[in-house]
């Protein structure tokens, strides 16, 4: 019985070894060769756990961000974890539509809320009435709304806010002692004590009766913070992690002309050089890189790999040869390596 | 390791005045767990016949043979820093693509179980109604369908690669027992549906219970 089964094994060998699928050795060949890069690792196990750790740190922690405030609402007050404490009076309806890390958005849309708000750098706080809107800047401060009659009252104690809505201009500021009473529908009421610019700040309030009337009052200066080198640059990744490579290119370059000189300036040409690269523009990949070398960085090593990179794609092999020599000999357990190592071969 | 046109192995390395003496396995494993590229090709073109057929064997005229055997090579990169010298490189190879086509054949009977298809599986591309051998091979191949695929495995190993039963347990991993209960498995299954085909009936008698 076996050796039937053997002879029939062998006629089917033969017969597949000269009629079955054929191996072309050269062709299989060089399929490997593109199928080995493609999946060959390009980083040491722990290098993939470590690099893998830390994106998943920062991913964390950028999705978490700054812890948002909270609060409870008892005995008619709404008492935020920064110590901030709205009073509602009688009969009074708010509605919170938003909390953050640094405030709270909050719609009055009824009665009377008094405010006592504490200050930190970057707080956010808005109350909202109708048309109106109060940016608080800092401040204690009574603020009421009156549906049928459209009217929006605010009576400072201390410090200033910033109200905007119909019949104010683009923004009208009030520095306690101050009063303001506007009507959507008629106008502006009751503003015994007119209050001073708007550029005034909550920390450096401006002298009573120091500007003009609301209605005349200067155009607002951004009162928004001008984004910072690191906002940028965190607003700039975000935009790449969401495959908005155009915007990530545009904050970048901001940031760099903005803040010259600035860390996350160097970072930002490092990622440029990358994002150049990935795009295959390799001149700006090549420029971006360059410089990013000469400035000198954490991220040298892996901008030398994909200069070297860079250089091969856009056809200048000898330099890219050159460099790649030295990178291997100057780090040969590099993980990188193996990447520049088949320029050599 | 022994079968049928294993030692051909050779004959696909490239044959120049020029070219040196080739790498001893243990150096080109070396070579090719310090991630060299140089290696990682030598080891394609020397071993790339033997794994073809050993693919080829178990497998039949699979369409994505080519695929499967690109896949052991990819496998065997991944897992280079477990290869030790104690078997040689051939057969670690070749087990790996016996635990290739096993998932392949695995995946092939899911499938099948589906899509209640059989015949998209066989190696229609090389068949010629008018070859009887060809018909042969074809049942051959349609009867292996419907083996399981550790049976269907040890099958291919012994009667159509021509190995030895210690050569399979190597290959497969598991004890000379183990090889001869799926052997004895795989073999009465196979003649009691050949003794039923009239293809192979000829060739096939009854099988024995021995």
């Amino acid at each position: 019985m076996s050796d039937e089964l053997t002879q029939l094994g062998e006629e089917v060998a033969q017969h597949l070894l000269r009629k079955g699928p054929q191996l072309d050795v050269d062709r299989g060949a060089a399929r490997w060769k593109r199928t080995r890069q493609s999946s060959a690792p390009r980083a040491s196990k722990p290098l993939a756990f470590a690099a893998l750790a830390m994106v998943a740190v920062v991913l964390v922690l950028w999705w978490r961000g700054p812890t948002p405030l909270t609060y409870v609402v008892e005995h008619g007050s709404m008492q935020f974890s920064d110590g901030t404490v709205f009073r509602l009076a009688k009969d009074t309806s708010t509605q919170v539509k938003r909390v953050d890390a640094h405030g709270a958005e909050i719609e009055l849309t009824k009665g009377e809320i008094t405010a006592d708000v504490r200050t930190e750098p970057g707080a956010r706080w808005e109350l909202r009435a109708g048309p109106y809107a109060v940016q608080v800047t800092g401040t204690r401060f009574t603020m009421a709304w009156d549906p049928p009659a459209h009217r929006l009252t605010v009576v400072m104690h201390e410090g200033s806010v910033v109200v905007r809505g119909p019949h104010l201009g683009r923004a009208h500021a009030l520095t306690a002692p101050a009063r303001l009473a506007v009507s959507s529908s008629v106008g502006i009421l009751d503003d015994p004590a007119p209050s001073p610019a708007v550029a005034s700040t909550a920390t450096s309030p401006a002298p009573p009766h120091a500007a003009p009337s609301a209605s005349t009052s200067p155009p607002l200066p951004q009162t928004t913070p001008a984004p910072s080198a690191g906002d940028l640059l965190q607003a700039a990744q975000a935009a790449r992690l969401q495959g908005d490579a155009s915007r990530s290119r545009q904050l970048l370059q901001r940031l760099r002309m903005a803040f010259p000189q600035s860390v996350e300036a160097r970072t930002a040409t490092f990622m440029s050089g990358r994002m150049h690269f990935d795009a295959g523009h390799h001149a700006a990949a090549i420029s971006d890189l360059r410089a990013y070398l000469t400035q000198g960085g954490p991220f040298s090593h892996e901008a030398e790999v994909l200069l070297i990179l860079a250089l091969n794609d856009a056809g200048q092999v000898a330099e890219a040869k050159a460099r790649a020599k030295r990178l291997i000999e100057a780090r040969p357990n590099s993980a990188h390596a193996r990447r520049v190592q088949e320029l050599l071969e | 390791m022994g079968g049928r046109g294993l030692d051909e192995a050779a004959a696909s390395e490239p044959k120049t005045d020029e070219t040196p003496k080739p790498l001893a396995d243990e150096d080109l494993m070396a070579g090719v767990r310090r991630g060299q590229a140089s290696a990682a090709d030598a080891l394609f073109r020397r071993y790339a016949t033997p794994v073809w057929r050993t693919l080829l064997w178990v497998l039949g005229d699979d369409p994505e043979l080519e695929d499967i055997h690109q896949e052991v090579f990819v496998q065997a990169l991944r897992s280079a820093h477990r290869f030790r010298h104690d078997a040689p490189l051939q057969s670690w190879l070749c087990a790996i693509a016996v635990n290739c086509a096993r998932s392949r054949l695995r995946y092939r009977r899911r499938r099948r179980w589906l899509s209640f298809v059989i015949d998209d599986e066989l190696p229609e591309a090389s068949f010629d109604p008018n070859d009887a051998t060809a018909c042969r091979v074809r049942a051959v191949y349609l009867l292996l369908d419907q083996l399981d695929p550790d049976s269907r495995i040890v099958f291919s190993l012994r009667f159509i690669e021509g190995l030895s039963l210690g050569e399979i347990a190597d290959v497969t991993g598991v004890s000379l027992g183990t090889v001869k209960r799926r052997l004895r498995r795989g073999r009465d299954r196979f003649t009691r549906l050949a003794s039923q085909d009239p293809d192979l009936r000829p060739l096939c008698p009854e099988p024995s219970h021995e």
